[in-house]
């Protein structure tokens, strides 16, 4: 009875996405207001119908309800209660479920707090919301049903892959898709400034919180997706330039690329045509990531062709989703007119720049990712788009987008001052030069590659400093007031600069790892030491235990230097016996300037083992850098500014000195 | 006995199932397939991290663990030992297994588009900026308001702070 | 399904109520949205006031950046829409958007779902699962039934008498015991009942009669003379050293007894035994006794015969040697060994059997039963005896040659159980990749080639092991 209950709300979710769709826009149109409210009361009931389909799933997970299809092909009732819950998304139909969740949860959000928003735009940002969630819903109901019931349910299901068995997958997807579907919105707010013609720096600031939601979101979800497979694949290695990878990262590029572009409109009401156009691309991408991975198109053309139905409906809602919007603007286009002037050296065009880099980064991603797809249709010919093309083509691109990076925000908004810009250029420029002149001394790796690369970082972190250091006020108003102006500064502000100081800390963490990791592979002796780099590891012994569904070898490795104990690291290997599959589990400690790292491989003869052992220098600093990036979002969210609407408090109507933010 | 014999049952399967994970999926590099020589085995990396593992997602033979993949790399150092340079190593496996092993496609006439895409993207949005930044005709930063008109801006800015 | 309409209708009507709730009264909407755009204009203002203040920018930079805003503040007041949009109440609209919810959602759910379908949690299946199980025949889903059964009806002499005959038919002779007791409580200490009861004691025993078994034994007998009383008396005699007293009980026995009476190949079989250790002529006890009995109890055989029983079994002894996990060659080597009067070394090969299979009670058990068969019991100190958890767990921790012992060990049951019933696909999967882990190629090829042959008329199954096993065998 629950279960039918949760597919009865999925269906009234449909339904209410179909009216949601409408009669908004029928409001807007005769300037019914009833009809503009209706939105909002919609977007709630179509969220709370959703997530009690989803709550319901879940239950079905959590008591084992094998009735129903898809818990007895994804689920065991011997997993862990974490994994049966966290189960109900780590398959299409669950995931899928999860995808118009959050969709829908954005729709209610903006009905919510988006009070602001004047209710003739938000009805018409709500209905296209619904209209994204019409498409969904129908393709989960017509194609991936997660309530379909079976009549004689089974004893116990099939299990769960047990690689998806870990904490740090189980929460990549939720995060994931609050980035993916999060740029609906941006996708909604450009139909919706198209649709009533239009385009000024109130829409910018309507849509950029959510944007902001979504790009945190997913900068947070690749950062754990990257863990995932870096501690659980198990051969030290973060980014694959797989093409489920770069589904996720395109909407994250062209996402970054329309966050800045949006502070250009609010700033100069410049740029509108191409902020539209960036936000629908971004959305289209989302959805083409959408389409690669649950397609199944990418594992094999082939696969596609024998059972296309989801496929081919996903495909549908692609060309409907992105034509249509593309027509839209193509038609409308014209009649936005650009507002503000801004000269050619200014912070706009710093911003502009970024975009190009930033699209041009797109790009080289998607052609990589999508060239081997159409190329084995158009000619039966398979070839392979790896990471060395990556690494030529995507990374001399991206080194732009740090300098731009460390330059943009020397620039001052509408004409920036030649000299001074040259000057702040200098100033960072030398220490670089000097920070990287004693790294050499220290450490000495005098390849050009290195240099270069950790040169960069060197400089987007300076600059990011000095930028601060400048608004604080340093060197230019005496040391005790610089409390009061930092405190002063605006929440985006320290975003900007939380975001580029991780963008310049992970920068310097992926240079690190990828050039200067140690990697050693040997048959080891049980207590002979092997050295890595500067240090030695030891593999002590290996013990056989049981986890909850699943039989484990757990290694003790000691890690020393110079006869120093430095720390010990717990290699697993595990077997699931219900999924009959091994999973390993690198035993990694953690310091400021690197991971030790290692895998427990087969046992070999005579008491051996195979094992690999990894010095990565810098892997922990990409995390820092990613997790700084994902927080700079949010800091700006906070900004009191983005909440909006709000009638601004009174204040005292003499200026205040330092007037608080 | 019937419950000791289930536990021992279980016990069994699962020691069993131990056994097989064990000598399941191999660590991706084994030790006796490794060159002695440091520099020779780097190079060997160097040339295998740009080969395709046949069976996984976009992994090289080095970080794969499966057999086809630890076949290709017995070849490359067999290659090596014969004295081949590495492109001729490259180019030895993919006429043998197509270019699908090569991770990074060649520069060739069906691969044109691919390569050139994204000097392509970037040439196209460096002169579609320009070309915006152009079109904007002479710059008027200047924008004229009448006192009277600036009293009024100032006005509606002020209203709603009281 | 009734249910599920009373918690949905509900539902869909409140969810109505909600969507149509706009109509339901008059709404009236400000236009203007000069506003909203004002107040971003006034923060880029104080914006531009505190970058001055802090000298990002000069002067004449704040002015033009002021000037600039002014601007746009005032075009946004003078492109104000002004006016409301207003909406009256509409029963109409109302009715329209509640009835499209009602009807869509009804007709989808009409067309989709199964209302019908409960919800099948496992907890509430797991009675409905053991019921499967046990019409299978799976015996320890019936015992588990049955435990839940006594555990609600403790009163019902049945379940407690099926209850304690079913875990006699799994061997757990001490929990049959104790369910006997209480059947024979509940049926008024009937000797029938009791009679069971005690003979359950003596196999938890390890086939000793105790003495709280013997006065029940004693009862029984003097009430109504039932032979398994009688049976396990002479039993007692013959396990107090009274071989004399126990060969004549059984005698007697079987003199009182039908001829196919279903105890009397036991009685015969301790005869024609105890009559070999006393070495007494068991044609006085057992007048009708076959050739072979009689060959069996004189302990002797032709020359020849011995002579070949000797080369057999130091064959086997050096093949056990080579490959100790073929417990079938144990049994054969006890077999000769006591065929050839040598107790002492048949009870030896028993032992050396069950130490190497100790991990495996299926085998164990067979073990037991040829140490009973050829009367090891009755001289030997064997006492059947389940791996206690202690030992399960010391298994657990053995270094890996003694591991690869014990997998080799649970290997050789595994087959031995497939032998038994080889009606279980996953089981020969496993045994597959047993062998073929431990390197025994020919017996991995061997057991797929069994596999096949039992599974040779079910296409899915041959499918299912093929893609299971195909890669580990040619």
């Amino acid at each position: 009875m629950i279960i039918e209950f949760g597919h009865f709300c999925l269906i009234l979710a449909l339904v209410v996405a179909v009216l949601q769709s409408v009669v908004p826009l029928w409001g807007v149109r005769t300037d019914n207001a009833a009809a503009m409210r209706f939105g909002d009361h919609a977007a709630e009931i179509q969220f709370l119908a959703t997530a009690t389909a989803f709550g319901v799933l879940t239950y079905a997970y959590v008591v084992s309800d094998f009735s129903v299809l898809n818990v007895a092909l994804n689920s065991h009732s011997a997993k862990p209660m974490l994994y049966k819950v966290t189960g109900v998304w780590a398959n299409h139909e669950g995931s899928m479920l999860l995808w118009v969740l959050i969709l829908t949860l954005f729709s209610v959000l903006i009905a919510f707090f988006g009070k602001a928003i004047p209710v003739s735009m938000r009805a018409v940002v709500l209905a296209v919301q619904a209209m994204i969630g019409v498409g969904f819903l129908a393709f989960i109901l017509l194609t991936s049903n997660p309530f379909e019931r079976i009549p004689v349910p089974p004893l116990d299901g099939q299990g769960m892959n047990p690689l998806l068995q870990d904490p740090g997958v189980a929460f990549h997807p939720p995060l994931l898709y609050l980035g993916y579907v999060g740029f609906s919105t941006a996708f909604s707010f450009a139909i919706a400034a198209l649709v009533r013609g239009q385009v000024d720096p109130s829409w910018a600031r309507w849509m950029r919180p959510w944007i902001l939601l979504a790009w945190s979101g997913l900068t947070a979800g690749i950062a754990l997706g990257s863990w995932w497979a870096y501690y659980e694949l198990g051969w030290g290695g973060f980014w694959f330039w797989d093409p489920v990878e770069n589904a996720s990262f395109m909407p994250w590029l062209l996402g970054t690329a329309l966050l800045h572009s949006a502070i250009v409109v609010e700033k100069r009401a410049a740029l509108l045509n191409w902020t539209i156009l960036l936000a629908i691309l971004t959305f289209a991408l989302s959805l083409i990531g959408t389409f690669l991975v649950r397609s199944g198109i990418l594992s094999s053309v082939h696969a596609f062709a024998n059972d296309p139905e989801r496929g081919v409906f996903i495909l549908f809602l692609l060309v409907l989703a992105i034509g249509g919007a593309l027509t839209l603007f193509a038609a409308r286009a014209s009649e936005i007119r650009e507002g503000g002037t801004f000269a050619t050296v200014s912070r706009e065009t710093g911003l502009l720049m970024n975009n190009v880099l930033l699209s041009a980064c797109t790009a080289t991603v998607f052609v990589g990712t999508l060239f081997p797809l159409f190329l084995d249709i158009a000619s039966g010919e398979k070839i392979t788009v790896g990471a060395p093309y990556f690494n030529r083509t995507f990374l001399p691109i991206f080194a732009g987008v740090v300098v731009l990076a460390a330059i943009g925000p020397f620039l001052s908004w509408k004409r920036a001052n030649v000299r001074r810009l040259r000057k702040d250029v200098l100033i960072t420029c030398m220490i670089t030069a000097l920070i990287g002149i004693g790294l050499l001394v220290l450490f000495g790796r005098p390849d050009s590659v290195s240099i270069f690369g950790v040169g960069i970082a060197i400089f987007l972190g300076v600059a990011t400093i000095l930028d601060l250091a400048r608004r604080a006020g340093i060197g230019t108003t005496n040391w005790s007031s610089i409390p009061r102006r930092l405190a002063g500064l605006p929440l985006s502000a320290w975003g900007l600069c939380l975001g580029h100081f991780g963008l310049a800390v992970a920068s310097a963490g992926v240079v690190a790892a990828s050039l200067w990791t140690v990697e050693e592979i040997q048959t080891v002796t049980p207590g002979n030491p092997v050295s890595v780099g500067p240090y030695e590891y030891t593999l002590v012994d290996v013990k056989n235990g049981m986890g909850p569904n699943y039989r484990t070898s757990v290694a003790t490795v000691s890690v020393s230097r110079d006869g120093n104990e430095v720390t010990t690291l717990h290699p697993e290997r595990r077997w699931y016996p219900v999924e009959q599959k091994p999973t390993t589990e690198a035993g990694i400690e953690t310091r400021w300037h690197g991971d030790f790292y290692a895998v427990l491989g087969d046992p070999a003869s005579n008491g051996q083992f195979v094992t690999r052992f990894y010095y990565n220098p810098g892997v922990p600093w990409m995390w820092l850098g990613a997790f700084l990036i994902s927080i700079s979002g949010l800091v700006s969210l906070a900004d009191r500014r983005l909440r909006v609407g709000v009638p601004t408090p009174s204040r005292a109507a003499a200026p205040l000195p330092q007037p608080a933010e | 006995m019937r419950k000791s014999f289930g536990h021992l049952l279980s016990g069994l399967l699962l020691t069993l199932a131990t056994l097989m994970m064990l000598s399941g999926p191999a660590a991706a590099v084994d030790g006796d397939e490794m060159f002695a020589d440091p520099a020779r085995e780097a190079r060997a990396r160097d040339v295998g991290r740009q080969l395709r593992c046949l069976v996984c997602q976009n992994q090289s033979i080095f970080d794969s663990n499966s057999g086809l993949a630890k076949d290709l790399r017995v070849l490359v150092r067999t290659r090596m030992d014969e004295g081949d340079t590495d492109s001729e190593i490259l180019s030895y496996i993919a006429d043998r297994y197509g270019d699908y092993v090569l991770l990074q496609p060649r520069l060739s006439a069906k691969n044109a588009v691919l390569w050139a895409a994204p000097i392509v993207a970037l040439l196209l949005g460096l002169a579609m900026m320009l070309l915006y930044l152009r079109s904007r005709g002479p710059q008027r930063t200047e924008i004229t308001l009448t006192e009277d008109e600036r009293e009024a801006a100032r006005k509606l800015l002020q209203e709603g702070r009281s | 399904m009734t249910m599920f309409w009373f918690l949905s209708i509900p539902a869909l009507a409140l969810c109505a109520l909600w969507l149509a709730y706009p109509f339901l009264r008059r709404t009236e909407i400000e236009r203007d949205e000069t506003d909203a755009a004002l107040s971003i204009y006034r923060d880029q203002a104080d914006e531009v006031r505190r970058d001055l203040k802090s000298g990002l920018i000069s002067k004449s930079e704040s002015e033009a950046a002021q000037r600039e805003i002014e601007a746009r503040a005032l075009k946004a007041a003078r492109h104000s829409a002004g006016g409301m949009s207003i909406s009256r109440k509409s029963p109409v609209a109302a009715m329209v958007v509640a009835g499209a919810l009602a009807a869509g959602s009804v007709a989808g759910y009409a067309w989709l779902g199964t209302a019908g379908a409960e919800d099948q949690p496992l907890a509430a299946r797991k009675t409905e699962a053991l019921v499967q199980k046990a019409q299978a025949g799976d015996i320890g889903s019936r015992i588990q039934l049955l435990v839940e059964t006594v555990e609600k009806n403790p009163d019902s002499f049945e379940d407690w008498w099926l209850l304690a005959r079913s875990y006699a038919a799994t061997g757990d002779n001490a929990s049959a015991a104790d369910a006997y007791r209480r059947a024979a409580e509940l049926s008024d200490n009937d000797p029938g009942v009791l009679s069971a009861y005690a003979e359950a004691m003596t196999l938890a025993n390890g086939n000793k009669v105790p003495q709280a078994a013997k006065i029940l034994f004693q009862q029984i007998r003097a009430e109504t003379g039932d032979p398994r009383a009688r049976y396990y008396l002479a039993l007692a005699k013959a396990q107090s050293q009274d071989f004399k007293g126990a060969l004549d009980d059984w005698a007697a026995l079987a003199a009182d007894s039908e001829p196919n009476a279903p105890w009397m190949p036991l009685v015969r079989r301790d005869i024609v035994n105890m009559a070999r250790f006393t070495e007494s002529d068991v044609s006085q006890y057992l007048p009708d006794a076959s050739r072979a009995e009689l060959n069996k109890s004189a302990g002797k055989q032709t020359d020849e015969d011995q002579f070949a029983l000797l080369r057999r079994a130091s064959a086997l002894d050096e093949k056990l040697e080579n490959d100790p996990a073929d417990y079938k060659g144990w049994q054969e080597l006890a077999q000769i060994r006591a065929a050839l009067g040598d107790a002492e070394k048949a009870k030896f090969a028993i032992e050396s059997a069950r130490k190497q299979f100790s991990a495996a009670p299926f085998i164990l058990s067979k073990l037991d039963a040829t140490a009973a068969d050829l009367g090891l019991d009755l001289v030997a100190s064997t006492a059947p005896r389940d791996p206690t958890e202690e030992e399960i767990a010391a298994a657990q921790s053995l270094s890996a040659d003694e591991q690869a012992e014990m997998i080799q060990g649970m290997v050789a049951g595994l087959a031995a159980k497939l032998e038994e019933n080889p009606d279980n696909p996953d089981g020969w999967v496993m045994l597959v990749r047993s062998y073929s882990h431990l390197g025994e190629k020919a017996k991995a090829d061997a057991a797929y080639a069994r596999a096949q042959e039992h599974y040779a008329s079910n296409p899915d199954m041959l499918a299912k092991l093929r893609e299971n096993v195909a890669s580990l065998v040619q």
